[in-house]
């Protein structure tokens, strides 16, 4: 570039000394300046000077050679050289735009480089995105595939007609366990001590002696936001610890207030041992909210299923006392009347003996109508008994574990209410026994009665009723044994007395009834308290031989 | 009239035991076999004591006593149950019926609450008695008398009676006596007393 300019600045010179030369011959050495300046000149230049001559000495060598052609063709050496520096300024316009657009054009190519990259970049990202949001789809997939599962489990097993309460609610706590897959899950009440009721774990351990909800404190909050799950993916984090259950610590947790009848009642809990590393997705949230509604309708149905039994029960227990009731009231007043009558006129006579000189007429009627009115009441009792012998009905061939089950069976909504365990030792020898069985049944219903009562005040994890049927060469024993507090000492020998009862609704007469249908068999019937705590009551029939084939 | 027992029992032995045992300490006795064949025979004027039987066919005890008491009896009544109900008893005694006894009974005492109804009865009509006599003796009394009478009864002083009925000493004194008179009552005493059986303030 230097090199444009120096011969801008030479070209002019040169023709300025030229002139000079052409009309009054400058020395030699101020043009030799200007020539050994142009001699810098690049060879691109040449054209400019043509004609250069190899002698020894250029600079006398030119201005020999020039000096002619000037004095010669003056006007044209002027003119070729105005051409010649109007070409210059032409070459050098043209050079510069050239460097110009070559600037431009190496500038572009980086910008083109440059975009070129970024859109590698976007390339890149989209495809990472793509294959983000494809994962992402995927997950959604599975965990709608999961969640379908699930909702067709819940589905049926809350559709399932075969399926008891307590099997419902396990299965249901189960398939949640499964879903989000921890180590244990429970509904507990938020009522009643807490009571726990239903729990699956993977391991038993985890549960052992231990009554109430996963994490007391954390139930607090899941009821404090009851329309929103509460999800703790790591307890230690929160300061939730609590010491969990068993010998292990949960540090995961999750739990929703379950709503019965508008209001929570009840928790379900799901918690693990090991952490999680996030939140559950709102899909498993809103499962958990879907799976707290379903068994909080389910509770309700049950609730409303056992209510209608109570009444039922209620109902057939009023009517039958107020049947009795009636029946006794009557029955007073039947063997009233005749009775008052006797001891009128007995009175009346012992008046007359002791107070008036005696007629001996007056006192024979009055003995007589005495007599009378006693064996009036004496045959109102004969024509009760008989008529209470009228429902014995013929004896069939029993087999009294049948008699048992039925009646356990019969009675399981009781039971349950009672929160008692039944544990049944049926023996598999008991021969089938000549007897009336809906009286047997009457007195084994009798028998777990008066168990499930006498348990009232026992603790709930201690309520159990033991049922044992045994053959002793030829007679059929039946045991119903409690944990409850037992006869009471000093009235041991009257339990199976008529009227006697410890329950303030209680008409005293079930024990007596079923001692008079065991009597009936040609059995005995006893009640023992147990050596530690409860009662024992038992019967024993004789097996007729003659029945088992 | 003297005094009477009526028992009204559907049972017959019942009833007849309780007359045949009444009959022993020389009570007058009259049995009916319900309720309504006593109303037929019911008078105003009979005295004693009545013992119902509450549990009876076609009118019950507490029924018949609620008849009885609309007709204005005033009869004492002994009620008979056969099995003990304290609510029915409560509800008797409630209603007014002098005693509730539960059978089989005890004859003394049986016998001891019917001569304590009877004796209530002719307290009673001892007491009616007397407050009608009072009221025909009234009744025959002045209107000047009467006015006379009240200022007695609030002990006012001749003098004062005198100057607050515009009347002189001596005509209030003339009343006075005549009053008196016709009250047969022979002093001021007395009179506050006839008065107070009459039902005065």
């Amino acid at each position: 570039m230097k090199s444009v300019y120096l011969f801008s600045i030479a070209v002019p010179i040169i023709l300025f000394s030229l002139l000079c030369l052409a009309q009054d011959k400058l020395p030699l050495e101020e043009i030799s300046i200007g020539v050994l300046a142009e001699q810098g000149v690049d060879n691109a230049d040449t054209k400019s000077t043509p004609i250069v001559d190899d002698s020894s000495n250029p600079v006398s060598g030119l201005y020999l050679f020039v000096e002619p052609i000037i004095l010669e063709h003056g006007p044209w050496v002027i003119v070729v050289m105005i051409l010649l520096i109007f070409l210059l300024v032409y070459v050098l316009r043209t050079r510069r735009k050239l460097t110009a657009s070559e600037r431009n054009l190496s500038h572009e190519i980086v910008e083109r480089k440059e975009t070129e990259a970024t859109l590698a970049d976007y390339k890149k990202s989209l495809e990472k995105r793509v294959v983000e949001r494809t994962n992402d789809i995927d997950m959604v997939n599975q965990s709608l595939q999961k969640s379908q599962s699930a909702l067709r489990n819940l589905v049926e097993i809350t559709s399932s007609p075969r399926l008891s309460h307590e099997d419902k609610l396990t299965r249901l706590l189960e398939t949640g366990r499964e879903y989000y897959q921890t180590a244990a899950a429970s509904i507990s009440s938020l009522e009643e001590y807490h009571k726990r009721l239903c729990v699956v774990a993977d391991k038993k351990e985890l549960f052992r002696d231990y009554v109430g909800p996963l994490n007391k404190i954390c139930v607090q909050q899941a009821i404090a936001q009851f329309n929103k799950p509460l999800d703790i993916p790591n307890l230690n984090i929160k300061n939730y610890k609590y010491p969990g259950c068993g010998s292990e610590v949960l540090n995961s947790y999750l739990a929703t207030a379950v709503l019965v009848k508008g209001r929570p009642h009840y928790v379900l809990e799901f918690a693990d041992i090991i952490e999680r590393k996030g939140q559950y997705t709102h899909w498993d949230h809103n499962m958990l909210q879907l799976m707290a509604r379903w068994i909080g309708s389910e509770i309700e149905k049950q609730e409303v299923i056992e209510e209608q039994q109570r009444n039922q029960t209620e109902l057939a227990r009023v009517s039958r006392m107020s049947a009795m009731g009636e029946m006794v009231a009557g029955l007073a007043h039947e063997l009233n009347q005749p009775l008052t009558g006797a001891i009128n006129y007995s009175s009346a006579c012992l008046r007359r003996l002791k107070y008036e000189k005696i007629d001996r007429e007056k006192l024979i009627i009055g003995l007589e109508r005495a007599v009378e009115g006693a064996t009036l009441a004496a045959d109102i009792i004969r024509q009760l008994r008989e008529f209470v012998k009228k429902g014995k009905s013929a004896k069939e061939p029993v087999n009294i574990n049948v008699v048992v089950l039925k009646i356990v069976d019969l009675l399981s909504a009781e039971i349950r209410r009672h929160r008692t365990r039944v544990t049944l030792q049926l023996a598999d020898n008991i021969p089938v026994i000549l007897a009336n069985e809906i009286q047997l049944e009457q007195v084994v219903l009798n028998f777990i009665r008066n168990s499930l009562d006498a348990m009232e005040n026992t603790e709930a994890r201690l309520r159990e009723i033991i049922i044992t049927t045994e053959l002793d060469y030829d007679k059929v024993r039946l045991f119903v044994m409690d944990f409850g507090d037992g006869i009471p000492a000093t009235t041991e020998g009257e339990v199976f007395d008529a009227f006697y009862t410890t329950k303030s609704d209680g008409m005293g007469m079930g024990l007596s009834i079923s001692r008079t249908i065991i009597e009936e068999h040609n059995g005995t019937i006893v009640a023992n308290n147990n050596p530690e705590t409860g009662a024992c009551f038992s019967f024993e029939i004789p097996a007729n031989s003659s029945v088992v084939q | 009239m003297s005094s009477e027992v009526y028992i009204v029992d559907d049972d017959k032995l019942a009833r007849e035991s309780l007359a045949w045992l009444i009959d022993t300490v020389g009570l007058r006795v009259k049995v009916y076999e319900s309720g309504f064949s006593f109303l037929d025979d019911y008078r105003d004027t009979m005295a004693g004591c009545l013992v119902l039987d509450v549990r009876m066919p076609a009118l019950s005890g507490m029924d018949l006593h609620i008849k009885l008491k609309q007709l204005g009896c005033r009869l004492p009544i002994i009620m008979m149950t056969g099995h003990a109900d304290v609510a029915m008893a409560v509800r008797a005694m409630k209603a007014g019926v002098y005693d509730f006894i539960e059978k089989p009974y005890n004859d003394s005492l049986m016998l001891e609450r019917i001569q304590s109804a009877i004796a209530f009865d002719l307290d009673t009509r001892k007491k009616q008695e007397r407050e009608l006599e009072v009221k025909t003796r009234l009744a025959k009394l002045t209107p000047r008398e009467n006015e006379v009478l009240h200022y007695i009864l609030k002990s006012t002083a001749n003098k004062n009676i005198a100057a607050e009925l515009l009347i002189s000493i001596k005509t209030v004194e003339l009343h006075r006596s005549n009053l008196m008179l016709k009250m047969q009552a022979s002093s001021a005493t007395e009179l506050v007393r006839l008065a107070l059986i009459a039902g005065f303030e």
